[in-house]
């Protein structure tokens, strides 16, 4: 019972480690890009919501002074955050341009047999 | 003038601002050309000053907006900082003339611009950041920049060496981010002094999170700086980039992460932490695999540029090696490699990207005779490559000298061996390379030496490594002052 | 003594900026080109002769620069050992490139010969006029890959491949001396040439740094098993470099062991361990192998190759025995074999140049076509072999005497049978040139004799001449500054 308590009381780092790591392993091992792609999304959530997690509260408000108000989630988190998604948008944005000009030279979204068509050229 | 006591923002501020203009100013080739040079050149001054007010008053903490730690963002401008951004300074300088002088690789000269300063504004904030969250902002700008200059050459193997890039890079950058909560989980704080101050207590209490900390820190900027196994990513981005991006990504952009790898290390981390961890046994074992699988890779190149990537992994060795043997000299030489490196690397890129300019030929069995055509930029090649072996006079041997006088004090003589050995593989493939310029047989291809706008920067490289081989007094202060944050 | 001067450093500096010069003048005049290149030897001799007085007034003149390289810092240092080296140096490079003025003229690349050929004699004099092993070290590189220059300078197949093996060598040689130069200054704190040696302890890293000494120097001065490029190197190139490498190149080895032994680690140090013993053996072994191989060439520029060999064995000797004759007899023979192996190469080069003949069969009667040439030849030879009272004499008679001292009865006999040697190699060549039953040519009957230039005639009948006289005079200079130098290495040792 006790460890199930201590998975529940940290709930939120769990899953995040859980998507991180399913993040992480679509981005090394599938072929397509569109998927490699995927992961790196996946990864980067996961990071947001670890780093909301830290900052949360149980009970917590919004750290807006009003009276009755004890407890403020802390803010730092969410504003860095904001940040953090701004530069996965763009890393994601970025990537997708350069599938697409990958798919207008090799005609193709995956990954070995683009390494394939690669080291033909070369040879 | 400026109030240069602004200078630690206003070198990012003057960097960023030209990358926005340049885009404006449209197809006036000139204006972009004066505007890009001139940012640089800006950046350059006010780094230079900086560098004598830090050697003169110490350390500056400059808050941004005037805002305060813990509350506001510092920018920490230390003598490694200050060292590092004088060096991605002068460096990015020479190679943004050579990017406006060179051969031209690229469509949009404009746009290429754009990327470069967004890129050096980076690197500049990177080294100077105060506090963990603004290092790991400026670290993806950089990234994505980085991935950009590859791009931009729109050829095939360009295009997915730069994909293949990204995907590692954003692998690293997710470790590094996800080490950067951590951190702040355990201390609350992502300004890196209060980190230090609060990890003396905290640590104790959270081993585990701490260590998995360190250890995504180390594999993120690892993946980054291209560590020995973590390299794989580096030979094909680099070598099918345009000239002056390799220059740059090999010369500059890889040591950048090393530089705030270490900065966090001393910063954030504190000495004693670091000295707990079997940090520097890591850096030690993977830089020997670095001197060792790197110099065997780039003997087996015949392709001009990817043997100079190859041989960067090896350099990249060296440079952790001065810090994985930790002492004050050990750590001199690291930092000395970070600055000698540049020049020498970006020495070799510029070369052989105007030999291939010239010539188009890229295979190095095929560069027989051209010295005897192109005899200046060969010249400058042979002093470059004589630097990576480690002649003395040059650059190379002193960086290489003081490392291994540290891995003597370090009390490893295996180390001081293993320069010496990795220096005669160097040897072995960047000698014969220069024997058949100069002495092998002619052959049918016409080759001129480009015009002396393109030459210059090469020239003025070879001059820096002869200058920094001989005189490297001029660095000491610095780089011993940089030692004296980690050993003290 | 100590005076401070930087004048010391003048006969590196003069060398060093001429060889720039010459890079930018030759391309307009190759009267200029060969001027500044004799004038670039003359000065450094000069340079060097002007401390005459100084220098035997007891003083070693130093110059110091610590802000270079720090942080072991350059200096320069002449004493009596390096005034007499240098001197040797500068004089036969001096007659040396004159020779070469006119040599060269049948060769291609001219201008790519004169420039290396000061910029190496620039390191040459860098080497011996250095006051620490980082200088040294320094100045030991740039004297050996611009003598790469030299070596491949005529571009066949047969040079390239030698000179990648001397490329590869040397490297290895350069990177053992770093590393012996790292681990004297772990130990020591400074690299300085002190008398009486450094404050080392005697420790594995100690020997490891000996043994790189022995290494780095051992390949440059051609020491078995280290010699492996030298008979491959010194004949392919053109005979006036054949000269420098073999009279004076080979020579900043030995030097360079004499400096190390003496001044790095001192005589008590040496006394002490065994390593002389390793050091004495190494070199016996270099004598017996270099002039039993000698006699099987036949290509006369590898015949002498290996006769360098043999000879340098006896200055090594001379170092490993620690006694103060075999000093005086090593050092001296620094000078005597300078002058000797200098004038073979250059009549061997005379006669190549003249009749094309590199083989010693073909030299029958050539002593009756050219008899200036082989007289300067057979004067040379003699001295090799230690007719006395030739230079080849004094240096065996006082290694002798030396190894006696020694206790080492094995290598007086030693010296015995390689003088034996000398002689089985030499003199049936000289005899059969002089006296053979030459196939007359008619043709080259009628040409006059010693077909040459007053420009190669004179260099070698210069260097023959100090060989005949210099034991004659009533005042040996030479073997004076000899044995100066050697009781200056032992005195401050005691």
């Amino acid at each position: 019972m006790v460890i199930i308590e201590r998975l529940y009381m940290n709930i939120y780092y769990l899953v995040a480690v859980i998507l991180f790591i399913i993040g992480f392993h679509t981005m090394l091992t599938h072929n397509n890009l569109l998927k490699k792609i995927m992961g790196m999304n996946i990864m980067d959530t996961s990071l947001f919501l670890f780093f909301v997690a830290i900052g949360y509260i149980h009970g917590g408000q919004a750290p807006i002074l009003r009276e009755g108000v004890m407890q403020y989630v802390n803010p730092v988190p969410s504003a860095l955050i904001l940040t953090g998604i701004v530069i996965s948008v763009s890393f994601t944005a970025f990537a997708l341009a350069l599938v697409v000009l990958l798919h207008k030279q090799y005609g193709t979204l995956d990954a070995d047999k683009i390494i394939a068509l690669r080291s033909k050229r070369h040879a | 003038m400026l109030n240069l006591g602004h200078a630690p923002v206003l070198i990012v501020v003057v960097l960023l601002l030209a990358a926005f203009i340049i885009p404006l100013l449209g197809k006036r080739q000139g204006v972009v050309n004066a505007v890009f040079l001139g940012a640089g050149a800006a950046a350059f001054i006010m780094s230079l000053s900086m560098t004598m007010r830090v050697l003169a008053e110490g350390t500056l903490h400059y808050p941004v907006g005037g805002w305060a730690a813990p509350y506001g963002i510092v920018v920490l401008v230390d003598v490694f900082a200050a060292y590092s951004s004088l060096v991605l300074a002068m460096v990015a300088l020479i190679i943004s003339w050579f990017a406006v002088y060179g051969p031209r690789e690229v469509r949009h000269n404009g746009v290429y611009f754009t990327l470069i300063l967004l890129l050096t504004a980076a690197m500049q904030g990177m080294v100077m950041a105060g506090d963990l969250f603004n290092l790991f902002v400026f670290i993806e700008i950089s990234s994505l920049a980085a991935i950009a200059i590859i791009a931009i050459k729109g050829t095939k193997e360009s295009v997915e060496a730069s994909f293949r890039y990204l995907v590692l890079s954003a692998l690293g950058s997710g470790g590094v981010l996800f080490s950067i909560a951590l951190i702040f989980m355990i201390t609350g704080h992502l300004n890196m002094e209060y980190i230090r101050t609060t990890l003396i207590v905290t640590a104790e209490q959270y081993p585990l999170n701490l260590l998995t900390s360190i250890g995504l820190m180390v594999v993120g900027f690892g993946v980054k700086a291209a560590l020995f196994p973590m390299h794989v990513w580096l030979p094909d981005a680099h070598s099918n980039a345009p000239t002056a991006s390799s220059a740059l990504l090999s010369g500059l952009v890889v040591k950048v992460y090393i530089i705030a790898l270490m900065r966090i290390a001393y910063l954030a981390l504190g000495l004693e932490i670091f000295a707990l961890l079997p940090i520097r046994h890591l850096f030690l074992a993977l830089s020997t695999g670095a001197l060792m699988v790197g110099s065997v890779f780039a003997m087996v190149q015949d392709n001009a540029k990817r043997l100079l990537a190859f041989s960067t992994v090896t350099q990249v060795g060296y440079i952790f090696l001065g810090f994985g043997l930790f002492s004050p000299r050990a750590i001199e030489g690291g930092v000395l490699h970070i600055l000698n490196h540049a020049v020498m690397k970006s020495l070799l890129f510029l070369a052989a990207g105007v030999i291939i300019h010239q010539t188009g030929i890229k295979k190095l069995s095929q560069f027989n005779g051209l010295g005897r055509k192109m005899p200046l930029t060969f010249a400058a090649f042979t002093v470059g490559a004589m630097s990576m072996v480690g002649i003395p006079g040059t650059a190379g041997f002193i960086s290489k000298l003081y490392i291994a006088l540290g891995a003597l004090d370090a009390d490893m003589l295996v180390f001081a061996v293993l320069i010496l050995v990795s220096s005669l593989l160097n040897a072995a493939y960047y000698f014969p390379i220069i024997i058949s310029a100069f002495f092998g047989k002619d052959s049918e291809k016409e080759a001129v030496e480009p015009r002396l706008a393109m030459l210059a920067p090469i020239l003025v490289l070879a001059l820096m490594v002869f200058f920094f081989g001989l005189f490297p007094s001029l660095m000491v202060p610095l780089v011993q002052q940089t030692a004296l944050l980690f050993v003290r | 003594m100590q005076t401070t001067s930087v004048a010391v450093i003048l006969p590196v500096m003069v060398p060093l900026l001429l060889a720039a010069v010459i890079y930018a003048v030759e391309r307009r005049s190759w009267r200029l080109r060969n001027s500044l290149s004799v004038m670039a030897a003359l000065a450094s001799f000069l340079l060097v002769v002007q401390h005459y007085r100084t220098i035997m007034a007891d003083t070693t003149i130093v110059a110091n620069f610590p802000q270079l390289l720090p942080p072991l810092g350059v200096s320069f240092r002449l004493d009596y050992l390096g005034f007499f080296v240098a001197t040797v140096v500068s004089f036969v490079w001096l007659l040396v490139t004159i020779y070469s003025t006119a040599y060269m003229v049948k060769e291609h690349a001219k201008n790519r010969y004169y420039p290396f050929s000061v910029l190496t004699l620039a390191g040459a004099m860098g080497v011996i006029l250095s006051g620490d092993l980082i200088t040294f070290f320094l100045f030991f590189e740039v004297m050996s890959l611009s003598a790469y220059v030299l070596i491949i300078h005529e571009e066949t197949a047969v040079a390239m491949r030698a000179g990648y093996r001397y490329l590869i060598l040397t490297i290895i040689g350069g990177l053992s001396l770093l590393f012996s130069v790292i681990a004297v200054f772990q130990q020591a704190g400074r690299v300085s040439f002190t008398p009486g040696g450094l404050p080392l302890e005697i420790t594995a890293l100690t020997f490891l740094a000996f043994l790189g000494f022995l290494v780095g120097f051992g390949i440059k001065a051609g020491m078995v098993p280290l010699h492996i490029w030298l008979p491959e190197a010194h004949p392919v190139a053109p005979s006036p470099a054949s000269a420098l490498l073999s009279g004076l190149m080979l020579k900043t080895g030995a030097f360079g062991l004499i400096r190390v032994t003496y001044q790095i680690f001192g005589l008590e140090m040496m006394q002490i361990v065994m390593w002389r013993d390793q050091l004495q053996l190494l070199a016996a072994i270099t004598i017996f192998l270099g002039s039993a191989v000698a006699i099987t060439q036949d290509d006369i520029k590898r015949r002498l190759a290996y006769s360098s060999v043999g000879q340098m064995g006896y200055i090594l000797l001379g170092v490993g025995l620690l006694t103060e004759r075999a000093l005086i007899g090593a050092i001296f023979h620094i000078f005597a074999h300078a002058f000797m192996k200098s004038s073979l190469f250059l009549a061997a080069g005379a006669i190549i140049y003249s009749t094309g003949k590199r083989r010693v069969s073909e030299w029958v009667g050539l002593g009756r076509k050219m008899p200036i040439t082989m007289s300067v030849f057979t004067v040379a030879a003699l001295s090799m072999v230690g007719v006395p009272p030739l230079v080849g004499f004094v240096s065996k008679w006082e290694l002798a005497l030396g190894a006696l001292d020694a206790g080492s009865v094995a290598y007086v006999l030693l010296l015995l049978l390689s003088s034996l040697m000398n002689f089985i190699y030499y003199f049936p060549l000289i005899q059969n040139a002089f006296f053979g039953e030459g196939v007359a040519h008619a043709a080259q009957a009628k040409t006059r004799r010693d077909n040459l230039p007053l420009a190669m005639l004179a260099p070698m009948v210069a260097l023959a001449a100090v060989i005949l006289l210099i034991d004659l005079l009533p005042y040996n200079f030479a073997l004076e500054l000899a044995e100066r130098a050697t009781y200056s290495l032992f005195t401050t040792a005691r």
